[in-house]
């Protein structure tokens, strides 16, 4: 009984200490401007929804929320429709240059973005995809793509060739085996990678704000704002930033841990 | 039902073709109060009095730059009208991405001369000025229980000849002494202005440049002066980004910071919080102005309709209005006759006071452009290095001095005020 309300107490803190940061967020976010300033109070007699409604209506932070979702679920489907079989011949097959290629990969991240912002914007207003979810995805893909193939390639390389060879064997195509054998029993892992790029294409402020004047991504569109204004405005902004990415990581954290192969143990 | 929507859609797409909209890029008016009194107030009554429908986007200085660079290259213009600060205009103007607009005048105002002379460059008018603004000290009344011999209120308010940064150093210690706290306060946090403080105001002060003469001998006493007076500043700068919130908390009595940062506490109870002029130096009284402009892009689309919302925006009703909602000044001589009662009186005086002081020394940011953010920086590094790790000043000055040097010319920007008057 004593060992179990040990464990109790002790999960407790442990809740607290996570949630609870949350938490003061949270009800800093819903405080009267007049009563934050009031010392004398640690929390607040009411609570109100002023400056959640200012950012999210009268600022227009619901469009920008939902142009932000579309954006991140973009990027993830063009990520991995490149980077899966990107990560599937890394893990697959050998070939000359293996390495280089998985180095050059990377390589990638280490332009700085204030460097490659004219020719971007520049080719995207000429080819037309300046100002759409389109346009900021790719660039978003661009970014998130090195990290699908480096965490795709090693959660493949978790599962062992043989089962692939013996769905062959049976008569599935190497496109089929994939599809029925290893897909399955990579999909936590995958699950967990998308997770990573979603909080990736979420928080990202530069490309989106420079790329898309009027359709811009909720940090691109309130970031700037939030960081001039008083601190309640500050913390009602940081809902407004976290709550919906910490939605869909709740619904996919079971995924989580799987990207660092815990799920094919 | 389909029919209508599909009538409903088809309209609203010709309107938006026929009409145009005009794309407002602002680096200014991002904070969420004044941005929604401008998207919500400000440009609605204009697109009533016009019907230009006006989208209103809050960019960096950075963010800005690239998109409009971008816009020239690819030759495809969107942004139709550009905010930014005077610094800024010039290196844009320097890039050649604006537009001369000598030919928009307004027979009904009259721009207050200086900033019309700033205006110009680089053989064209970049911008018409539009708005201004500066920092001020705002000093919590319950400090005036403990200012130091010889110095009385009234020089604070009045920025007398008494009023010098020997003065506050006296009077901060003084508080500290008796209540034990130290209630000067700074907004540090990175971002906070206190870079602007260190460059417009201690440095033209002490030396009669922003960075001309960063490592000279006046410099050193400087650096000590501040290393003395941080004795008494409250620890809690280093959090502070906006005064008007520790003032409000009682956690500082005398503060200093841009007078569109401290107006909710000057708001929220006129006779405690009050507004004053910087102390003066042995060189002046160093403060810096800033001047926000409008300018055109080159080949920016929607000219006209630029031209009409320039023409509202620096309306004296509009400038009133803008003054009474952000505590942002005017820049027009009709608009500046008549300063309206209440908390922005209090403002407007430190901020005509301070200007007017015999003692004045206007600074300007400095039009550095992507190297702004560089410049800044080793201010604060010098701030940090001398005044938070105790290194030996000259030491950090004659390493730190090169780098300025190197970042202002690879800018290529002109020299600023003060800094151009010491070679004339």
């Amino acid at each position: 009984m004593m060992k179990k309300t040990l464990i109790f107490i002790l999960c407790l803190l442990i809740v607290l200490w996570f949630c609870g940061p949350v938490l003061l967020i949270l009800i800093a976010a819903l405080t009267p401007s007049a009563e934050y300033y009031d010392l004398a109070r640690l929390v607040p007699t009411k609570l109100t929804l002023t400056h959640l409604e200012s950012l999210f209506v009268r600022l227009n932070g619901w469009k920008a929320t939902l142009i932000s979702i579309q954006t991140a679920l973009l990027s993830i489907v063009i990520s991995f429709a490149i980077g899966l079989p990107a990560a599937y011949v890394l893990t697959r097959y050998v070939f000359k240059g293996k390495n280089l290629f998985r180095l050059t990969i990377l390589l990638t991240r280490s332009f700085p973005v204030i460097i490659i912002g004219v020719p971007l914007v520049t080719l995207y207003l000429r080819i037309g995809i300046a100002d759409s979810v389109l346009g900021v995805s790719l660039a978003h893909s661009s970014m998130i793509l090195p990290f699908i193939i480096i965490i795709s390639s090693s959660i493949l390389g978790g599962i062992s060739v043989e089962y692939e060879e013996a769905g062959m064997v049976f008569g599935l195509t190497r496109f089929r085996s994939f599809l029925r054998i290893t897909l399955p029993l990579a999909l936590p892992g995958f699950a967990a990678a998308a997770i990573y790029a979603f909080v990736l294409s979420w928080n990202e402020v530069f490309i989106s704000a420079i790329i898309n004047l009027t359709n811009r991504t909720l940090p691109a569109h309130i970031l700037n704002t939030a960081m001039t204004s008083p601190d309640y405005f500050k913390f009602a902004a940081g809902t407004v930033m976290a709550l919906p990415a910490m939605i869909f990581i709740f619904f996919t954290r079971k995924y989580l841990m799987s990207m660092w192969g815990i799920s094919l143990k | 039902m389909k029919r209508t929507l599909l009538f409903g859609l088809c309209l609203s797409l010709l309107l938006a073709v026929a009409f145009g909209q005009l794309n407002f890029v602002s680096t200014q008016f991002h904070p969420a109060t004044e941005r929604e009194y401008f998207e919500g107030s400000l440009l609605p009554d204009f697109v009533k009095l016009t019907n230009v429908k006006v989208q209103f986007l809050p960019l960096t200085y950075e963010e800005a730059s690239v998109r409009l660079r971008a816009e020239q290259a690819a030759n495809r213009v969107t942004i139709g009208l550009f905010a930014e600060l005077q610094g800024g205009m010039e290196l844009m103007a320097s890039g050649g991405l604006l537009k001369d607009i000598s030919g928009v005048t307004f027979s009904d105002r009259t721009f207050i001369s200086t900033f019309e002379k700033y205006a110009h460059g680089y053989g064209i008018k970049q911008f018409v000025p539009w708005l201004q603004a500066t920092f001020v000290m705002v000093i919590n009344k319950k400090a005036f229980d403990y200012l130091p011999k010889g110095l009385t209120k009234e020089d604070v308010l009045k920025g007398t000849s008494k009023w010098t940064y020997q003065a506050l150093l006296e009077w901060a210690k003084n508080i500290y002494d008796k209540t034990k706290m130290p209630m000067v306060g700074f907004p540090e946090n990175p971002q906070g202005l206190f870079h602007r403080f260190l460059h417009g105001y201690l440095y033209p002060s002490f030396t009669g440049g922003q960075f001309v003469k960063f490592d000279s001998l006046d410099a050193v006493d400087m650096w000590a002066y501040l290393k003395e007076l941080f004795k008494y500043v409250s620890p809690g700068s280093s959090t502070w980004s906006f005064m008007s919130e520790p003032l409000m908390r009682n956690e500082a009595w005398i503060v200093w910071d841009h007078t569109a940062r401290i107006p909710a506490a000057v708001r929220a109870d006129p006779e405690q919080y009050i507004p004053a002029p910087v102390p003066a130096g042995p060189k002046g009284r160093g403060f810096i102005t800033v001047l926000v402009g409008l300018a055109l892009p080159k080949n920016a689309p929607n000219e006209a309709e630029a031209v009409r919302l320039i023409d509202y925006l620096t309306s004296a009703t509009t400038q009133f209005d803008i003054l009474e909602k952000t505590g942002f000044f005017p820049v027009i001589e009709e608009a500046i006759g008549v300063i309206p009662a209440g908390p922005n009186k209090v403002l407007a005086e430190a901020v005509v006071a301070q200007a007017g002081a015999p003692d004045a020394m206007v600074s300007f940011i400095p039009g550095l452009g992507p190297k702004g953010g560089e410049f800044t920086a080793y201010y604060r590094e010098a701030f940090r290095r001398i005044v938070y790790e105790n290194e030996d000043i000259k030491k950090v000055l004659q390493d730190i001095a090169p780098k300025v040097y190197q970042t202002v010319k690879e800018s290529g920007a002109t020299l600023p005020q003060p800094d151009a008057s010491l070679f004339h």
